[in-house]
């Protein structure tokens, strides 16, 4: 029995429970050195050209469906004279491609806006 | 006593049977009679005056190119917002043997009656089609519509219409693709809307601006708020005999002819 025991010296056993310990952590250390090095989750995007747009900034990039979504109830459920529209819209920002596209696909999130309304 | 117990075990058996709670109180319910909406749009159509072929080509076209309706030849796929179709066809209950030579066989423009009780917004199951309060317009929410056609099978005029394929290259095979109206998709249903977006910038349907274009056409279509005594729908509506289509069927036609 004696002679099938594994016997490790004291540096032997450092050395496999430091690698057991960098083999468990590297799944979160990947995250986030790749999350560090990583380029910007955010596209970028260029600005716009044309009169201020109907909302700020920031409401517009967290929030621009929501918006688009309530006026769209509104026109169409009770009647009310838009607010904004799709057409206004393309005015400043031309092209879908540069615009709608780039953040969309980033993010992956599949719209059917185009679908029926013409962007260019 | 005998009476009120029965009564309240039906009012009872009703809270939980939506079916019966609808036969209790049949007809004077939600879609009753005496319901009218404050705004109630409607349009007077002068068969003599839409004989004239060109009077008909006229709205048609400008309808179709106005909301990008895509002509497509086969009639089982066809699309169609208004249109021509034979008296008999349309009147049914009013053609007879000896209906007079003048209409008999004749065609009459035809399109969505935006009924007073649609029973295409009754059978629609996602609540895409609805009855807009504000102006009576019987409505499509495209953005809800699921194309299971059910609106198609319940209206009796034939008004609906299903795209079976993306209209989007027959339009632009003609070229008439415009930008600014929306297209469909395929899996869509639709039909007229006395041009919603019309009215919004206070312009009438383009069918009626159309004819008035046409010689011959000028009130062959008008247009107007039946509700309101003073417009000109209601006043003809007064003063002309006026039949309207398949009025049996109870449905409240909201698109009048004058004979």
């Amino acid at each position: 029995m004696e002679g099938n025991k594994i016997i490790l010296d004291d540096k032997t056993k450092i050395i496999v429970v430091v690698i057991a310990v960098l083999i468990i952590l590297f799944p979160v250390g990947y995250s986030v050195v790749a999350f560090a090095i990583a380029p910007s989750a955010q596209p970028f995007l260029e600005e716009a050209d044309g009169e201020p747009c109907v909302r700020d900034l920031k409401y517009m990039r967290h929030n621009h469906w929501v918006l688009l979504k309530k006026v769209r109830d509104e026109v169409i459920h009770e009647a009310k004279q838009a607010e904004v529209k799709l057409k206004d819209c393309r005015k400043c920002h031309k092209s879908r491609e540069r615009f709608c596209d780039k953040c969309h696909n980033a993010v992956n999130i599949n719209f059917n806006c185009f679908d029926c309304h013409y962007y260019p | 006593m005998k009476g009120i117990g029965f009564a309240t075990a039906a009012a009872g058996l009703g809270f939980s049977f939506p079916l019966l709670r609808a036969l209790a109180s049949s007809g004077a319910a939600s879609h009753g009679e005496g319901e009218t909406l404050s705004t109630q749009l409607g349009m007077v159509v002068d068969i003599k005056k839409c004989l004239d072929e060109n009077v008909r080509r006229a709205c048609a076209s400008a309808c179709h190119l106005e909301h990008n309706v895509p002509e497509i030849p086969d009639t089982a796929e066809e699309i169609k917002w208004i249109w021509s179709e034979d008296y008999k066809t349309v009147f049914p209950d009013q053609a007879h043997a000896r209906t007079a030579d003048m209409y008999k066989d004749k065609p009459v423009l035809v399109l969505c009656n935006q009924c007073a009780k649609p029973a295409c917004a009754k059978v629609c199951i996602t609540g895409a089609t609805f009855k807009r309060e504000s102006d009576g317009i019987v409505m499509i929410d495209m953005h809800r519509c699921v194309g299971c056609r059910f609106c198609i099978a319940a209206c009796p005029y034939g008004a609906r219409s299903f795209n079976f394929r993306d209209p989007r290259p027959a339009l632009a095979r003609k070229g008439t693709l415009r930008e600014d109206y929306p297209t469909r998709v395929k899996g869509a249903v639709e039909k007229c809307t006395f041009c919603v977006e019309r009215l919004r910038e206070g312009r009438e349907p383009a069918c009626v601006e159309a004819v008035k274009q046409v010689p011959g056409g000028e009130g062959a279509l008008t247009f107007g708020d039946l509700s309101d005594p003073d417009s000109e729908v209601s006043r003809l509506l007064r003063e002309k005999h006026t039949i309207c289509r398949r009025v049996g069927l109870g449905f409240g036609p909201n698109v009048f002819y004058i004979v």
